[in-house]
């Protein structure tokens, strides 16, 4: 807060006029509550207003109270215009009917000229409300609740398909984009012995100076053809990378390690999940009606707990 | 429920007896009382009579705030009633008024309704019921207006 003072009195800065003035601390605290168009809109008041606006501790401030009201967030790609639209709608309405809002639009951008005929996907979950999405070599990350947008610089794929995946530190407050390059036909070169060129970088998210991209070792130095989902959770990125292996990246050490899935258990049906903090995995069993939860509780621990999936919401499979 | 009365005086020299434990809700109140409990007249210089006893009126209903979801639904029902009595103006001295006796839940109850009420101003309005001056050159407010058009516009969506 930039003003501690108890604000007790109607004189702070602007003594002599005739309408209330409002202490900055309570300013603050009003405009955190507001919703984030508002908010932009407001930056025009004036400089002090702005400031207050744009400092990280308002921004930490409107990321607690907007986690009281969370979202959905949705897209759709229009491949013919390489548009992406994101969407939004209140998760917990009262009302039978929600209106989703169309927050954002993401158009080509032309940072490339290779990729112009590509669009830009969405790989990862959002990590607070921001969406990691990438283009070929070009990579951004969007808030789609400012609408602004950054441009990371471009990899170095030369050729190479690129996934990337989103993160947050909770311990060094920072975002990270983890990106994972390899040649396209990877099982083929697999077999067949040759390498996959495979590659792995970190960049840190900064609105002040492009970062450049770090390159990140893994421990065994032993490569992998495919990359499954991605979820974040505590400062740690996962994903999965084959069958039974999961890749597990921690943020704030920026190192790469290996886990185990469950044995016998084919990780590549799993929707990944976070909970209560801990790394899972749901699975679905069409053929027995089940559902199973997997959740890492140590190291090589895993607990499942198994449900049946009553009847009609498996009818689309019939 | 103890049945000791205090005295509250407004800046303006109204009083109000209330009971203890209403005071009480008042953190500066209770403050004090903790200090010296042989207190049972309290001046408070920077509220109005008139502000004094909205907030009064508050504290009294929830003097008793009791767990039940049936006791919560109908609070909030009453706060909701309670805030739609207020103009933007009245609000803001009300907030000054909770925010300098202390009054937590009334605080951020009068937060919420004040941004619900200004989230549809404009600038100018702002600066008006909030007394800001305008401190951009002119060059700077179009410069800001533009970086964040958007947020100008009536529809709710993007353009394509």
């Amino acid at each position: 807060m930039e003003d501690s003072q108890p604000c007790t009195s109607r004189n702070l800065d602007h003594a002599g006029n005739s309408t209330t003035s409002i202490p900055l601390k309570l300013t603050f605290e009003i405009l955190s509550r507001l919703p984030a168009k508002s908010i932009i809109r407001f930056r025009s008041v004036s400089m002090l207003w702005r400031s207050i606006i744009d400092s990280k501790d308002f921004a930490d401030a409107f990321l607690t109270w907007s986690r009281t009201r969370p979202r959905l967030l949705f897209s759709f790609n229009h491949l013919d215009s390489r548009k992406l639209f994101i969407f939004s709608a209140p998760e917990h309405e009262k009302s039978s009917t929600v209106v989703a809002r169309h927050d954002m639009t993401i158009s080509n951008l032309g940072y490339n000229k290779r990729y112009d005929a590509y669009p830009y996907y969405i790989t990862c979950p959002p990590v607070n409300g921001l969406i990691c999405c990438t283009r070929g070599s070009s990579i951004a990350v969007c808030n789609p609740t400012t609408r602004q947008l950054l441009i990371l610089p471009n990899v170095r794929a030369n050729g190479r398909v690129t996934h990337a995946r989103l993160g947050y530190d909770p311990v060094e407050d920072e975002y990270k984009v983890l990106c994972v390059m390899m040649m396209l036909d990877g099982h083929e070169r697999g077999r067949r012995g040759i390498k996959l060129e495979q590659e792995h970088v970190v960049s840190t998210l900064s609105s002040c100076r492009p970062e450049c991209w770090r390159r990140v070792e893994t421990p065994t130095g032993e490569s992998y053809t495919d990359v499954e989902g991605g979820l974040c959770i505590n400062g740690t990125i996962y994903y999965g990378v084959g069958h039974n292996t999961i890749a597990r990246f921690d943020l704030r050490y920026e190192k790469m390690m290996f886990i185990q899935a469950p044995k016998d258990d084919d990780i590549t049906s799993w929707n990944f999940i976070n909970h209560r903090g801990k790394f899972g995995g749901i699975e679905y069993d069409y053929l027995y009606d089940e559902m199973r939860l997997w959740v890492q509780e140590k190291e090589e621990l895993w607990n499942n707990m198994t449900c049946d999936v009553i009847q009609e919401s498996c009818r689309f499979w019939v | 429920m103890s049945s000791n009365k205090i005295v509250l005086t407004s800046s303006d020299g109204e009083s109000f007896e209330v009971e203890e434990v209403v005071a009480r809700k008042l953190q500066i109140v209770g403050h004090m009382l903790e200090d010296d409990c042989v207190i049972n007249e309290i001046p408070l210089q920077n509220v109005t009579g008139d502000i004094l006893s909205m907030v009064i009126e508050y504290c009294k209903t929830h003097v008793d705030e009791e767990e039940s979801e049936e006791a919560q639904t109908k609070l909030k029902t009453w706060d909701e009633e309670f805030m739609k009595k207020f103009d933007i103006k009245t609000l803001l001295q009300i907030i000054l008024a909770a925010n300098y006796l202390n009054v937590k839940g009334l605080l951020d109850l009068v937060s919420q309704t004040i941004a619900d009420t200004i989230k549809d101003y404009t600038p100018e309005q702002i600066r008006e019921v909030f007394g800001v001056e305008n401190d951009y050159t002119e060059e700077e407010e179009a410069e800001v207006r533009k970086e964040n058009a958007w947020a100008f516009d009536e529809a709710d969506t993007p353009k394509p």
